[in-house]
């Protein structure tokens, strides 16, 4: 390919964004600042739980789903058990 | 009111949650020029329209003014947008990525209207940050 080779004796590299959205928390940081960068956890956990958003969308309706099953129905029944009589697993 | 003032309104207002007011300030006959768009943005629903676009890709996204020179009718707004990407833009998927870009509008304001504009931002670093395109391409690939 001769086309990016061009461009970096003009430009001397491809060009790049200023800012750069951090891996781990999606925080927009600046790249000359980038190694200073400190995640706010609860950014992290928006930002993961954000990712997750089909799969925690999709529990309900796969939980319901399973709890109709015969094993499901069997669960909810030990588990109410053991409420009642206080021996709840850990 | 000043060019200067009703491009700063048209440029930064509408992301404080006063799009319906700044239309007061787009001309019937507005048309927006923006590089790589198949049809000029025309009127103040097609200014609307724009808008709202990025606003559903980006809803609480800002953007601050960097710098503005006017002269005449004309004005420049060099800018600097600021948001997370929790919604549909351009029928991508959102990321969740936070972007910051940068900016220009060049305008032609008239009798406290705009009447043209040109919208020029960094596509290309916005498309990075969301990970659409790579960050990088090899210096080399032979």
């Amino acid at each position: 390919m001769v086309a990016p080779v061009y461009l970096g004796a003009m430009f001397g590299t491809f060009p790049q964004s200023s800012h750069m959205p951090c891996a781990e928390c999606g925080a927009s940081v600046e790249r000359a600042a980038a190694n200073a960068h400190v995640c706010d956890r609860e950014r992290v956990l928006d930002f993961r739980l954000f990712q997750l958003r089909d799969e925690i969308g999709a529990f309900d309706i796969q939980l319901t789903a399973w709890l109709a099953t015969a094993r499901g129905r069997f669960s909810a029944w030990i588990a109410e058990r053991d409420r009642r009589t206080g021996e709840a697993a850990p | 009111m000043d060019v200067k003032e009703i491009a700063r309104r048209l440029t930064e207002d509408p992301w404080r949650g006063k799009l319906d007011e700044v239309l007061e300030y787009v001309g019937d006959d507005y048309v927006a020029h923006i590089p790589g768009a198949p049809e000029p943005i025309r009127g103040k629903e097609g200014f609307r329209a724009f808008v709202t676009s990025y606003q559903t890709a980006f809803p609480e996204a800002t953007i601050t003014i960097d710098d503005q020179i006017a002269e005449g009718e004309q004005v420049v707004t060099r800018w600097t947008g600021r948001g997370t990407n929790t919604g549909e833009l351009l029928g991508m998927p959102p990321t969740g990525k936070e972007i910051t870009i940068r900016g220009i509008t060049y305008g032609r304001i008239v009798d406290g209207k705009a009447r043209e504009a040109w919208i020029i931002w960094d596509t290309l670093a916005m498309m990075q940050q969301l990970g659409v395109i790579p960050e990088t391409i090899p210096a080399s690939t032979t």
